[in-house]
């Protein structure tokens, strides 16, 4: 039996187009996420908004309030720019090259703007609170003056309501890691290439390699768990070295429990062969368009489960979740998600309970196809 | 003609993986198509957010009524929050306890719960939101100023506001049909370079071209014709893209901008055809030319700008962009969307983009050029 995997395991290291997809494109395309998305994967980062007063056209104390304005105790909301004057902010509003500007005039406050957003809406809002605090001294003033100076203090007395409760671990992620994850299950699923060629090496009808196999006089049990035991260390050699690349490498985190995502691999690559053994034995056409079907079944599933587009995956589990449930890509995506994100473990034993549910069936299914078959032609 | 039957034979040998492309396309530009509508007077950006209220006081509801001017309330189940806020459907989840506002201002003063995305300023804004409402409320009730009720006072003193002077020169709203012809660009690398690549590369098959050589059409009837088909898939694809541009997107694509977006796909299809040309040159492995589409189409859909926008890339990876054409398709794309003038000045840099696509297709040529003669040189 150790001859047969050891065999098996030296034509397989001579199969150059799979071992392209299964060692040399994940690290590719890891590379290629990290260059793309390596400065996205830290979203804690508050853009600080560019506010500019037209310096023929100002306040003195409203300028003062605008500067002092923190998101927190390091970083203050405005960049407050006082150098142009209002014509000069005008020709660059019309160019697009600011979002807006301020200017104050008897006493009112006018904000300037070429469209609505976030940011327009964030400084609006601002300048709202300020003129409504001022209004609101400026009425008790006139309606209740012995209670002024209480209402300043009161005012002047900013607390802060909010308490959150969002644990660390969920603040510092978000979902670009989407990517990395569907990444090592796009790597996992495509163990589907090794998965054809076990079949295509095994079953008579598929080549002459197998028909001259299939004569043999090694049982045919022998020969399939041989096969697929050397095929299963390729493969998952090829998904650790893209988790390591990615995790130590590139330092993408994965979060600290290396041994679960280990078992997520393991079962994942099994799984993938598995996939592509039921895939390949299902098909009956012969050659590259059969490898190219199987290709474009785990590019689709892949692209399910978030591959190119994080979005996609959370619409299929917010209104199709069974999608998700049965796809392998996405519950190795769910499985490495939960590890990193969720404080337990309910989330991912959840996951990983589907994904060797899904893997035994496949493998039974893939053993059921692939079992002793008799040919009256080949 | 019967080199055209040929080549679109070889292409239909490929149908699943066309279909499949475009079916990924298809969902992809379904899910993105909402409708914004153009923008004429000033509305304050609203946030998803997802709002529970133990509370239940006239209070907290017009704390709410208050926090609907910058929020859209989203109905998500309660172990559904946190994937929510992962991917973004939300971007804050607010909290109010039981006896809230009963407790304010006094010694037992309680805290409203929320998670939230850092960093986003939607988040900062649903936050002030609420600490200033809360702040108005505490002030009001320590200094009793309420003479009818408290929220009648706060959502009084919550009516002034900024004056905001919108310009008038408004343009559609070209986002949507900026982002289907971006991601346009990855299915056209992806199906172009491996459909075109392989078809070529078969067609170089030294013993294959010997037979063609001997056929009755000559050599370079044989050339031109294949350039010919393989400018009519390109054509052929677009127009693909196009009829689902024209469901989604008919009120901006029956415009000046969306005849230029049609250009600029068209010109990058050339573009690709070229590169596919030359890689068919220079690999005579079908695998090595398959294994390349898919890592140069995806390679660059996530460092030149079609997965993720371009201003979002770092300035090192932005400039390693610029040596492929991609880049350039992409900035240009982004350029159609922001034209507000069509003075030359002001189209410049378009035209200027159009050029540099126009520079990589005459180096792709050239390529293919130098190797095919040296090859023929060898091979004769």
């Amino acid at each position: 039996m150790l001859w047969l995997v050891k065999t098996r395991f030296r034509v397989l290291i001579r199969d150059r187009a799979n071992l392209f997809w299964s060692f040399i494109f994940p690290l590719c395309l890891g590379t290629f996420f990290f260059l793309g998305f390596g400065n996205l994967l830290d979203n804690t980062h508050f853009e600080q908004i560019n506010l500019y007063i037209a310096s023929d056209y100002t306040d003195e104390q409203f300028v003062k309030v605008m500067e002092e304005i923190k998101i927190d105790d390091d970083t203050f909301l405005f960049k407050v720019n006082q150098d142009f004057s209002k014509d000069a902010l005008e020709q660059y509003l019309t160019a697009n090259a600011i979002t807006g500007y301020l200017f104050v005039e008897n006493n009112s406050i006018y904000y300037r703007i070429n469209e609505n957003g976030m940011t327009q809406t964030v400084t609006k809002s601002v300048l709202d609170q300020y003129i409504q605090t001022r209004n609101v001294i400026l009425e008790v003033a006139s309606t209740n003056p012995e209670k002024i100076e209480s209402i300043q203090q009161s005012l002047s007395n900013n607390k802060n309501y909010l308490e959150t409760i969002r644990s660390k671990r969920q603040t510092s992620t978000n979902a670009m890691y989407i990517y990395f994850y569907a990444l090592i299950a796009m790597t996992c699923t495509y163990g589907c290439f090794w998965g054809i060629k076990l079949v295509n090496d095994t079953q008579a009808n598929q080549s002459n390699l197998a028909s001259r196999i299939s004569i043999a006089p090694t049982h045919r049990l022998k020969i399939i768990i041989s096969y697929s035991i050397a095929s299963f260390l390729l493969h998952f050699a090829g998904c650790l070295i893209t988790f390591f690349y990615l995790n130590f490498g590139l330092g993408v985190n994965f979060g600290d429990n290396i041994p679960m995502i280990v078992l997520v691999i393991f079962v994942g690559s099994l799984c993938g062969i598995a996939f592509g053994a039921i895939l390949s034995s299902l098909i009956k056409i012969k050659g590259s368009q059969k490898e190219g079907i199987i290709s474009m079944i785990t590019l689709a599933l892949n692209a399910l489960a978030g591959l190119m587009f994080p979005d996609l995956k959370y619409l299929i589990s917010k209104y199709l979740p069974v999608l998700g449930y049965i796809n392998p890509s996405a519950l190795i995506t769910d499985a490495l998600h939960s590890l990193h994100y969720y404080e337990g473990l309910g989330h991912f034993y959840f996951y990983i309970s589907l994904l060797s549910v899904l893997t035994v069936v496949f493998i039974a299914c893939a053993y059921f196809f692939m079992r002793g078959s008799r040919y009256d032609s080949v | 003609m019967i080199v055209f039957k040929l080549y679109f034979k070889i292409v239909l040998t490929a149908k699943f993986l066309i279909t499949v492309y475009l079916g990924i396309f298809m969902v992809l530009a379904i899910v993105t198509s909402t409708t914004q509508s153009p923008e004429k007077i000033y509305s304050n950006q609203k946030i998803d957010i997802a709002w529970v209220d133990y509370d239940q006081t006239s209070l907290s509801e017009s704390l709410k009524n208050y926090v609907s001017n910058y929020a859209v309330f989203e109905t998500i189940k309660a172990e559904k929050v946190d994937e929510a806020l992962f991917y973004r459907d939300i971007l804050v989840y607010v909290e109010i306890p039981e006896g809230f506002f009963a407790n304010l201002a006094t010694a037992n003063e309680d805290t409203i719960k929320t998670k939230s995305v850092p960093g986003a300023m939607g988040s900062y804004q649903i936050e002030n939101a609420l600490n200033r409402y809360l702040n108005l409320a505490r002030s009001f009730k320590e200094n009793e100023l309420y003479p009818e009720s408290l929220e009648t006072e706060i959502e009084k003193a919550l009516e002034n506001s900024t004056n905001v002077l919108i310009t008038e020169t408004k343009h559609s709203n070209f986002t949507n049909i900026t982002f289907f012809f971006g991601y346009a660009c990855y299915i056209i690398m992806a199906l172009l370079i491996p459909l075109v690549g392989s078809i070529m590369s078969s067609l170089n098959n030294l013993e294959i071209k010997r037979r063609n050589i001997l056929g009755s059409i000559s050599n370079s009837k044989m050339q031109g014709l294949l350039l010919l088909s393989n400018l009519a898939l390109g054509i052929l694809l677009i127009l693909i893209l196009l009829g689902l541009g024209v469901i989604l997107y008919s009120d901006t694509l029956f415009t000046t901008q969306g005849l230029l977006f049609i250009l600029n796909a068209i010109l990058f299809s050339i573009t690709t055809i070229t590169l596919a040309y030359a890689l068919a040159t220079i690999f005579k492995s079908q695998m090595m030319i398959n294994a390349l589409g898919t890592i140069i189409s995806l390679g660059l859909a996530f460092i030149t700008g079609i997965f993720i926008p371009q201003y979002l890339l770092g300035n090192s990876i932005k400039t390693l962009a610029q040596i492929f054409p991609s880049y350039w398709y992409i900035k240009t794309n982004n350029q159609i969307q922001a034209i507000t003038s069509w003075a030359y000045s002001d189209m410049k840099p378009f035209y200027e983009n159009l050029l540099i696509q126009l520079v990589f297709i005459a180096i792709f040529v050239g390529i293919t050029f130098f190797i095919s003669k040296k090859r023929m040189r060898a091979e004769s």
